[in-house]
């Protein structure tokens, strides 16, 4: 968390643009609107829950409530890797059908916060299954690197919780 | 600014809601026989304060409505009028109304009108029916300005002007007796006064007999009177909103002299007892069946009769019979409307509104005393933390044990903050049971025991739903109509008994009557027929009787209103089981039925076992444990390919291995050799008795539960999830729900993770 706050700080607080948190998954960078995000954390055991998808690795304790951990890579179809020392987890907390979720994602490394005006966002084109283009709120251009700006309502709420309901009734 | 109207709202509601629950409870302890003042007396400072609190706060179709309920409670409690059953009856409606407005409120809804206006004009008529203490004037005016408010607004006024009248305008006559304290509070009659004339012309008349002699004159205080009358085409409303802020102060009266929105009607001063019993000797109307239902319609009715209203000898008559027809169109009305509210319960919204307790003092005491308590525990910890010595150790043992002390009693104490007696829910059955039994023409008695039963808040809001739904069903089908109670020897009055009592950590809720019993021979043909169950199985009786609490399932011959819609048991077993609970039902032919709702004493803790399946920590509620044994691999069989059965002393119960629960858990058997020395944790639900396989056992601890739903959603065979010493997560099981899984998982699922060695 303070890492976090320490980034932030370096990078002037501007109140113009909106502010993204990028991580990175196998190589490219995503971001999150940084107003979801509660804090940053290392990876941990967790406690394992049956009968989920693959990609709910669990839950965890944190701070006294029971929060469910996601495996991007895992949701996003990419090839697993070992965690090591700089995987990390990103709580979030989004609203989906009215309703606050607090979630882990479990990333590869937390890259920067940036400052992304959303009129310099390219829509983002039709891709595939695993990433609908639902979840993206477009795609950002910095120093010439892509970066995908994700709507975490939309991906946990639909991409996430739905489809693991349709999983547990079938 | 906004915000803050909000908070008010909330408290105006939460106080009127109270209010009405006073109302209610107070009617349906009145007996119309003794007519207990104190009873009226609680029952009219109830609705003073709901008219009060509307009019304050700007809600004037509240105040407005509560004004004629009050006026009725206030003639009773000064005993000019006697209570009777049409009045109580009246007055519940009444009280109705009212929750159905103060809803509309709460959730910016509308409110059913035309129910509203009904009620108002049945407490209108019985104001005109009094017993001659107030003049006939008055009874006249009385009953015109309220009969100009019942009218709907579309009543035509275009008439109004060709009514031989002198201005036109309607002509209010309005006494004002303000108390004698309303200068000390800053009122001033007359900015009131100036307030009203900006209606129309207003004529002022002084009252000035109260006025002392000027050596006992008290400058402070007010002995005058008015009598005003307002010649204005303006409403009621209009002229109440200038005396918003003394209604508490002063004796309002306002009525209407001469109205020419619609012409009115007397009552007869001998008339006893309100329409009701007026229609009964009115004379026979030859079409009133025939009349649709539609407010335009009655308007016409009653404008029919009164435009040829000719002051002759008939016109009591006519009146009467006007009054017949009134009533059987707003009756017609009523059953057209009646389907709406219960439509509209169902797609309500849940309310935004914010849920909240009334505490004990003593409790919150209780609380803050053993935070103290906690606090100096905490300083004498902290002062080892400062210097510590080998020699400390023991007293930083005991203070040790003494934090664990204060943490249990401190957890304990505020569990019991959210704990409330379960009088609130019962509470709500006096009144179903006299509505049904009138309904349904059966003679019922009512009889609580244990309403100090404390119950958690939770539970409590999810057990009232169910238990109506039980309680309609001992009433509908159960106790039997007077006469073939008589038949069967029984008394005619039927008991229906509700107890709520602790049991071995679970509260028990018992609904029971003296009614038919349930049929077996119907249940078990209406299963058959349904495919519930096969003609060829043998049940005991109480099999039988639970199947009841299958889905689809209503041998109601047919289907009433109260009950029989063939949703039913299957949704209440449902809803008792989402908050853990039980029920079980027992029956007797011609003695009776018995439900018994067996609910956890709170949702937030239980006693658990911890066990372990392969690496993971489970937690098994003590409650539905009956022991634990270790495994004797030569009592397992195996049916099929995926049924395991274990010879459990003389029975043989199915079991499943807490570790193939899900794919990702645990270790798969291969032979059950492994099981060797593995438990078996035999739990009971249901009355159904099943093992399950957990490698270790180790603590029994009370856990607080923490649901699966707040961050994510409910995961089938667990209740939730705690945390556990180490900050751990351990899953919480629900062992019922648990073996369905188990039960229900695919074969292949099942025999990929135990492979039988033979």
């Amino acid at each position: 968390m303070s890492a976090l706050a320490d980034t932030t700080q370096t990078l002037g607080m501007s109140s113009d643009n909106d502010q993204y948190l990028t991580f990175v998954l196998n190589g490219q960078e995503y971001g999150v609107d940084i107003l979801k995000v509660q804090g940053i954390q290392g990876w941990d055991n967790v406690t394992k829950l049956p009968n989920t998808p693959e990609y709910i690795l669990g839950v965890i304790n944190l701070r006294g409530s029971i929060v469910p951990i996601v495996d991007m890579r895992k949701r996003f179809h990419l090839n697993s890797c070992e965690y090591n020392d700089i995987t990390v987890v990103i709580v979030v907390k989004v609203e989906c059908n009215n309703e606050e979720k607090t979630v882990g994602l479990v990333v590869d490394a937390v890259s920067e916060v940036y400052n992304i005006d959303e009129s310099c966002l390219n829509p983002a084109p039709q891709l595939g299954s695993a990433v609908d283009t639902e979840y993206v709120m477009g795609l950002a251009t910095i120093d010439e690197k892509m970066i995908i700006l994700l709507d975490v309502d939309t991906l946990i709420g639909k991409g996430i919780l739905e489809i693991s309901e349709q999983l547990q009734s079938i | 600014m906004d915000d803050g109207f909000d908070e008010i709202k909330q408290i105006f509601l939460e106080e009127s809601y109270e209010g009405i629950d006073i109302m209610e409870q107070g009617l349906l302890e009145l007996d119309p026989n003794t007519c207990d003042l104190d009873k009226v007396n609680e029952i009219f400072r109830a609705a003073h304060s709901i008219k009060g609190g509307g009019g304050t706060f700007g809600f004037t179709e509240i105040s407005d409505f509560t004004h004629g309920a009050e006026t009725l409670l206030d003639e009773m409690r000064n005993e000019k009028r006697n209570a009777s059953d049409t009045i109580i009856q009246v007055l519940l409606d009444c009280v109705d109304c009212l929750r159905d407005m103060l809803d509309g409120i709460r959730d910016d809804s509308d409110h059913d009108k035309e129910q509203a206006k009904i009620v108002q004009n049945k407490i209108a008529v019985i104001l005109k029916s009094s017993d001659g203490k107030i003049t006939e004037e008055q009874t006249i005016t009385v009953s015109a300005s309220d009969k100009n408010i019942d009218l709907p607004e579309s009543a035509p006024n275009e008439t109004s002007k060709i009514e031989p009248d002198l201005t036109g305008f309607n002509v209010w006559e309005i006494l004002f007796t303000p108390h004698d304290d309303i200068l000390q509070s800053g009122n001033e009659p007359p900015l009131i006064f100036r307030e009203l004339s900006n209606l129309g012309e207003l004529e002022i008349d002084l009252n000035q007999t109260n006025l002392p002699e000027f050596k006992y004159l008290n400058a402070k205080q007010c002995y005058l009177s008015w009598t005003l009358i307002l010649r204005s085409d303006c409403e009621k409303i209009d002229i109440e909103s200038s005396f918003d802020w003394v209604t508490e102060q002063a004796d309002i009266q306002i009525n209407l002299l001469v109205d020419n929105d619609s012409p009115t009607a007397e009552i007869e001063d001998k008339a006893p007892e309100g329409f009701i019993d007026l229609s009964a000797y009115a004379n026979p109307d030859p079409t009133p069946s025939s009349k649709p239902a539609e407010d335009s319609k009655e308007t016409k009715a009653v404008k029919e009769v009164f435009d040829n209203f000719e002051a002759n000898s008939e016109r009591e008559e006519k009146i009467i019979a006007a009054t017949k027809q009134i009533e059987i169109a707003k009756q017609n009305n009523l059953k057209a409307t009646a389907k709406k509210p219960a439509k509209k319960e169902n797609s309500k919204p849940p309310s935004p509104e914010q849920s909240s307790i009334r505490v004990s003092t003593d409790k919150v005491d209780n609380l803050m005393d053993l935070v103290g308590e906690l606090v100096i525990t905490q300083s004498m910890l902290a002062r080892f933390g400062k210097d510590y010595s080998e020699e400390n150790l023991e007293e930083l043992k005991d203070g040790l044990a003494q934090l664990e002390r204060n943490a249990r009693e401190l957890q304990e104490s505020s569990m019991r903050i959210r704990m409330l007696p379960i009088k609130s829910v019962f509470s709500r059955f006096p009144r179903l049971i006299r509505d049904l039994s009138s309904q349904l023409g059966k003679k019922i008695e009512l009889q609580i025991e244990g309403e100090q039963t404390e119950l958690d808040k939770i539970v409590m809001e999810k057990i009232g739903d169910p238990m109506v739904h039980l309680v309609r069903n001992s009433i509908d089908h159960g106790i039997e109509l007077p006469e073939t109670r008589i038949s069967h020897g029984k008394p005619e009055t039927g008991v229906l008994h509700l107890n709520a009592y602790h049991e071995a950590g679970n509260i028990v809720i018992e609904i029971k009557d003296d009614g038919a019993g349930l049929n077996k021979e119907r249940i078990l043909s209406k299963a058959i027929e349904n495919n519930i169950v096969s003609a060829e199985d043998e049940l005991s009786d109480d099999a039988i009787h639970n199947l009841i609490f299958q889905p689809g399932f209503s041998t109601a011959d047919e289907v009433t209103d109260i009950s029989g819609r063939g949703v039913g048991m299957d949704v209440v077993k449902r809803n008792i089981h989402d908050i853990g609970g039980r029920v079980e039902v027992s029956s007797e032919e011609n003695v009776g039925t018995t439900f018994l709702i067996r609910l956890p004493l709170t949702l937030a803790i239980l006693d658990g076992q911890l066990v372990r399946a392969g690496s993971d920590i489970f937690v098994i509620p003590l409650l539905a444990m009956i022991e634990s044994v270790l495994i004797d691999p030569s009592q397992i069989s195996v049916i099929g390919n995926d049924s395991i059965v274990y010879q459990f002393r003389e029975e043989y119960i199915s079991i499943a291995d807490l570790s193939i629960y899900g794919p990702i858990i645990g270790t798969n058997v291969d032979n059950f050799n492994v099981m060797a020395d593995h438990l078996l944790v035999v739990c009971e639900c249901d009355g159904i008795k099943f093992g399950i396989i957990v490698e270790e056992m180790s603590d029994q601890q009370q856990v607080v539960i923490k649901s699966l739903d707040v961050n994510y959603k409910h995961v089938q065979g667990l209740s939730g999830g705690t945390i556990l010493g180490d900050g751990r997560v351990a899953l919480i099981l629900d062992p019922a729900d648990f073996m369905d899984y188990c039960m229900n998982i695919d074969a292949s699922t099942l025999s990929s993770s135990i492979s039988i060695n033979s």
